[in-house]
């Protein structure tokens, strides 16, 4: 068994200078501003806008954008906080508040429109293109995420990074999804989107273990 | 001391930390013998024998190194070093659970038979796959580890035996107890 002196003296001599990483917030900014710039050039090909734009006039719609949006961006923000050991673990409720104005302007969507629709108003819709969209959009993100946090040591506490990273990831993808989705979210398609978000957060967590392993991967020979 | 307990007050640490950052091994050596006492203590409120505390102490060491660079310069190192040690600790507490949950200590009435020879198939495959694994370390390690560990030689005679010095001796033995480790997981 290798001695502690001894590891010590053989850290000591295999020490390399490193660059120290960014204030979590700046790398979160970034990471955020490429990601929504990728989203917003997409929808600005595919001509998504404009619809977006006239659906943003009606006031509930608005909000639960906004909610949604909010949730990425502060689930995003507390992956990275907590992927630093010496910040406050209380950064993994930063994402909550805007979560249940998210999930209460939903629910509401709904009920308006089954009070509007009637029993139209549960139908299923299109709430598998949904779900599809919010997975298929939520691996390139999480994959973004992954590689931006690999750096920092999100592996001492990969189950609080994986939970806030997977849920700002899922409600990013959510709220891509508004930019072509038309129409007023119906019971069914709201648990389409909440199962896709409990989905992707389950998968990032369940990754984020041995994703996030740390090793002294420097100090190999 | 209990867990909770802060390290002493201490504030080169930080110093210390920011010039290894920047490489200054001898910075960073000073610092690693520093804070290793009140690592082991703080280690030994979790751990019972002294292997498990040393376990402990290397691992946080390890992990300190492979993350130093996300320790920040303006911010307290404190705070930092006691957060990384804690999840370490918390870590191989629970991993420890685990094992225990899955795996039962071997008495003497599993055995069919206590004499040794009676498992000389076991013990001649597990020497095979040591042998090959050795084999496949690079030169320096397969002799560091041949003749410190396997031979028993001491540094002062391997160092005269091979050339290379006792410093470089040490790192290659630790790499190549690492490397055996990584090797003979995967058979």
């Amino acid at each position: 068994m290798t001695t502690t002196p001894d590891l010590i003296d053989s850290l000591s001599l295999d020490l390399r200078p490193v660059a120290t990483v960014r204030k979590p917030l700046k790398r979160a900014c970034l990471w955020l501003a490429a990601m929504i710039a990728v989203v917003a050039s997409a929808a600005w090909l595919t001509g998504a806008w404009p619809l977006l734009l006239t659906r943003l006039e009606v006031t509930s719609f608005a909000v639960e954008l906004a909610a949604t949006l909010a949730t990425g961006v502060a689930g995003v923000a507390a992956a990275f906080i907590l992927s630093l050991p010496d910040r406050s673990r209380a950064w993994l409720f930063l994402p909550l508040p805007s979560l249940a104005l998210w999930l209460a302007s939903s629910g509401y969507g709904c009920y308006r429109s089954w009070l509007v629709s009637g029993p139209d108003g549960l139908r299923l819709g299109r709430s598998a293109d949904c779900f599809m969209f919010i997975l298929f959009c939520s691996v390139p993100l999480a994959l973004a995420l992954w590689l931006a946090l690999r750096r920092m040591a999100a592996g001492l506490d990969p189950v609080r990074v994986t939970a806030a990273g997977g849920l700002g990831v899922a409600a990013l993808a959510a709220a891509a999804l508004q930019f072509w989705h038309p129409f007023d979210v119906t019971l069914a398609d709201l648990a389409a989107h909440a199962s896709a978000v409990a989905l992707v957060c389950a998968v990032v967590m369940g990754g984020g273990r041995r994703g996030f392993a740390i090793g002294a991967s420097d100090h190999q020979a | 001391m209990n867990f909770s307990a802060s390290p002493p007050e201490t504030d080169d640490w930080g110093l210390l930390m920011t010039r290894a950052q920047a490489g200054d091994r001898t910075a960073y050596r000073a610092l690693l013998h520093e804070i290793s006492p009140w690592l082991r203590h703080l280690a030994g409120t979790r751990f019972r024998t002294r292997a498990d505390v040393e376990d402990a102490l290397q691992d946080i060491l390890l992990t300190l190194h492979a993350i130093r660079h996300t320790y920040d310069p303006s911010r307290p190192f404190k705070p930092w070093l006691m957060a990384v040690a804690k999840r370490r600790i918390f870590d191989r507490l629970r991993s420890n659970i685990r094992r225990g949950a899955r795996e039962t200590n071997l008495q003497p009435e599993h055995e069919t038979f206590a004499g040794s020879e009676t498992n000389s198939i076991e013990a001649e495959s597990e020497a095979k796959k040591l042998r090959h694994a050795v084999s496949q370390l690079p030169e320096a390690q397969r002799q560091a580890v041949t003749m410190l560990k396997l031979e028993e030689k001491s540094l002062a005679e391997t160092s005269a035996a091979t050339g290379l010095s006792v410093a470089a001796l040490k790192v290659s033995s630790h790499r190549a107890l690492k490397n055996l480790r990584k090797l003979l997981e995967k058979t």
